[in-house]
């Protein structure tokens, strides 16, 4: 038996417990799961329940790719035919902006950091040129005798 | 971020095997093989609950990365994610550590997957659409949130927590399986996700 059921930590409150999301089918790979938003369940997942998913599929799966497989429900990317869909009350909560908007967040915020910590680090570097130049007076340092 | 859709019907599996109704899904796996290739991450494949078209296809995926399996031993894989997936536990009970995951990778990829010679062998036209008909309405499984013990691995008596899930999906992943080991001679051009 191959190894498999690598368990993911994303889950959603029902009744008294908690339901999860999703698993690994293929560890960091290929991770397999209902629907990663609000749908029309009995009793599902609420639009807070699915964005929560959805941002610990992109920080914690590092998922850069969704597959859907459903033909009850339009493409992702199609926004039109998602006003159809609302109209008709289908009841899917359309997931695929929320994932663009976080995965656009998550970018600014690292371009951000590394910003910051390049500036920190140019700073500290000449601060601490600076500061040995002056120890040192100045002195050139003598060259290597040649052998 | 990427977005693939190949929209199949609940509880459907393509009707003719590997014929022609199979083509929208060949090129579906086609698209998520060039992910990895292209040096994509982590795919999510979903469908409404996780268990059918999800694992129908999660299947079809890892029978093309490991022609060596046989169907039982896959069907078998397919079904443990699902055993842990609807796993129902008490709120607030913490989660099993993850710790064992990193020693339970498949083997590192070769440079290519191998896959072009399987697609010719396999893919046919890709000019028809899965069949439209549609199972039972999602409340009777929905809320259904069974205790560990109704789920044993492999056979599951629920048929709404099996992966697949029905049975035409489960003969197709059979046969898929079949024709994937056929086009690589059973054993070779054994493939992996490299990380």
């Amino acid at each position: 038996m191959e190894p498999s059921g690598f368990k993911f930590e994303s889950d959603w409150s029902i009744g008294e417990g908690r339901q999860g999301w999703s698993n690994w089918l293929i560890s960091d790979r290929l991770m397999l799961g209902q629907y990663p938003g609000a749908q029309p369940a009995k009793v599902g997942p609420s639009v807070a329940d699915g964005r929560k998913h959805v941002q610990l599929l992109l920080s914690a799966a590092a998922v850069d790719c969704f597959t859907c497989v459903q033909a009850e429900v339009p493409p992702q990317d199609d926004a039109s035919s998602w006003v159809d869909a609302a109209a008709q009350g289908q009841g899917f909560v359309r997931y695929l902006p929320t994932a663009l908007e976080i995965g656009q967040t998550g970018e600014l915020t690292l371009i951000l950091t590394l910003t910051l910590t390049l500036t920190l680090t140019l700073t500290l570097t000449l601060t601490l040129t600076l500061t040995l130049t002056r120890r040192a007076g100045f002195r050139e340092v003598p060259a290597l005798p040649h052998s | 971020m990427k977005y693939l859709h190949c929209p199949i019907a609940e509880g459907m599996a393509p009707s003719d095997g590997l014929g022609e109704t199979c083509g929208p899904l060949l090129a579906l796996l086609d698209q998520m093989l060039l992910h990895y290739e292209g040096g994509g991450r982590a795919i999510y494949l979903h469908s409404w609950a996780g268990c059918g078209r999800a694992g129908l296809v999660g299947a079809g995926l890892l029978s093309l990365l490991r022609p060596d399996l046989e169907a039982a031993a896959l069907l078998e894989w397919v079904q443990s994610y699902v055993n842990n997936k609807l796993r129902l536990r008490p709120a607030g009970a913490p989660e099993a550590s993850l710790s064992a995951r990193s020693c339970l990778r498949l083997p590192r990829a070769p440079a290519s997957l191998g896959q072009p010679a399987a697609w010719a062998a396999l893919a046919g036209p890709i000019q028809a659409v899965f069949s439209s008909q549609v199972q039972s309405a999602y409340e009777s499984r929905a809320c259904d949130v069974l205790p560990t013990e109704a789920v044993v691995s492999g056979v599951c008596a629920k048929p709404h927590l099996r992966s697949p899930q029905t049975e035409p999906q489960r003969r197709f992943v059979a046969s898929f399986v079949g024709e994937v080991r056929a086009a690589h001679g059973a054993t070779g051009g054994r493939a992996g996700l490299g990380t």
